[in-house]
């Protein structure tokens, strides 16, 4: 993905994505397990939806893998489950897609995990400082967010 | 999209308050329509420990919480019904059933119940700093004291069966055992010796532990006073400070006069 877009920040209530409307966001998922265990399935839910907006179906015998919600999502995310954490990116992102996203990992033998990310979407001219340093002023929030880590 | 009927909960019952080694029951109905169940989840806080995965074999499955709080059996539970043996001080908590539907949905709903865990009090409420006798007016300053509960107990003051004057009532914050995290409450009481509580002998002074509605005990304390009121004014021994009593062995000499007056002036 291409950088500048996503920013990354951790609060006290989980995970906090800020991202740039139009640009990207990468949602972090924790999908991590021994060796002996396997994921079954990632079911990635927005808000109070009680139908997730993007499921992963591995178990045996699945008869579709991926499926996304595209009233929600449109046709913008993939999952990334190359690296851990796996990712949610969103591509083009609108201010409707800000919210609370929460991603559930069922594995064949560990107890499920779960991921709770806020999507914060600000809109580009607020963000024109991120170009010039590695700090960007949200106006909406009123203070800096701090560019993530490279990996992110 | 939110689908209105299709998988749904119906009801969520978790018992409270539950003292702790006891077994009980936890309860999520639910019904299947035009959906079947993927996996039916309970969780405390955070932590899953039981899920129940209908095409799966087996189909139920467990997993410890941290501080174990809980023993799921297995045996014994089914598709929401779950069945705890030996309840433990850290299953107090947010219980959450979740159920999910299979593909292509995945509709999931969720509803969560409260439990309380208590620890009772080791032993009954004890008296103590009682002394074998007090002098008429004097102070009588005891403690009474409800060992390791979690809660700590309410503890309540009677004398003579009575509600003690909340004056009288001294509150002490609870000694928590660090170890064990459980508490000792504790609750002072301060009262003069006066005549009117010895008209029907010695004062009787009683304390109350409760927690909650499952614990309820007492212990019951008699305060005499040492000397037989009538003689201490016949033998002029009161001291001072007793000014109603010096006064009076002054001016009647005839002790059951005097303590008809006693009562009088209190």
């Amino acid at each position: 993905m291409d950088g500048l877009e996503t920013l990354i920040a951790y609060s006290r209530e989980g995970l906090e994505v800020t991202a740039v409307e139009g640009g990207t966001a990468a949602l972090p998922c924790d999908f991590q397990h021994p060796k002996d265990d396997s994921v079954f399935l990632i079911l990635w839910f927005k808000d109070n939806l009680t139908t997730p907006i993007y499921n992963y179906d591995l178990r045996p015998g699945a008869v579709r893998k991926r499926w996304e919600d595209e009233t929600v999502l449109g046709s913008r995310s993939v999952l990334d489950v190359s690296q851990s954490p796996a990712h949610l990116n969103l591509k083009d992102v609108k201010a409707s897609d800000a919210g609370r996203y929460r991603c559930r990992v069922d594995f064949r033998t560990q107890p499920t995990k779960t991921t709770r990310v806020e999507l914060r979407v600000i809109g580009e001219r607020h963000c024109l400082m991120c170009y010039i340093s590695n700090e960007c002023i949200d106006k909406t929030i009123g203070h800096p967010v701090f560019r993530q880590p490279e990996e992110y | 999209m939110d689908i209105v009927c299709g998988l749904r909960i119906t009801r969520v019952n978790v018992p409270t308050p539950v003292v702790v080694n006891e077994s009980v029951w936890l309860e999520c109905d639910f019904v299947e329509e035009q959906e079947n169940v993927y996996a039916l989840k309970w969780y405390l806080g955070l932590d899953e420990f039981f899920r129940w995965t209908p095409a799966e074999s087996p189909s139920v499955k467990t997993f410890p919480v941290k501080g174990n709080p809980l023993m799921v059996d297995t045996a014994a539970s089914q598709r929401g019904r779950v069945r705890i043996h030996d309840v433990k001080l850290g299953a107090t908590g947010v219980f959450r059933c979740e159920v999910s539907a299979e593909a292509p949905s995945f509709h999931t709903e969720s509803a969560v119940a409260t439990m309380t865990v208590l620890d009772l009090p080791d032993e009954k409420p004890r008296i103590t700093g009682v002394r074998a006798a007090y002098q008429m007016h004097e102070d009588v300053r005891l403690n009474c004291s409800s060992p390791h509960s979690q809660p700590p107990a309410t503890l309540a003051f009677y004398v003579n069966d009575e509600p003690a004057d909340p004056a009288w009532v001294i509150e002490y914050t609870p000694l928590e055992d660090h170890e064990t995290g459980l508490e000792t409450a504790v609750l002072g009481l301060r009262f003069p010796l006066r005549p009117r509580l010895l008209q029907r002998g010695p004062a009787v002074v009683k304390c109350t532990a409760a927690i909650e509605d499952r614990y309820w005990e007492s212990s019951v304390m008699s305060v005499h006073s040492d000397i037989p009121h009538q003689a201490s004014i016949m033998e002029g021994r009161a001291s001072a400070s007793r000014g109603c009593v010096v006064l009076a062995s002054r001016f009647f000499t005839v002790g059951l006069v005097a303590w008809r007056l006693l009562h009088l002036l209190n």
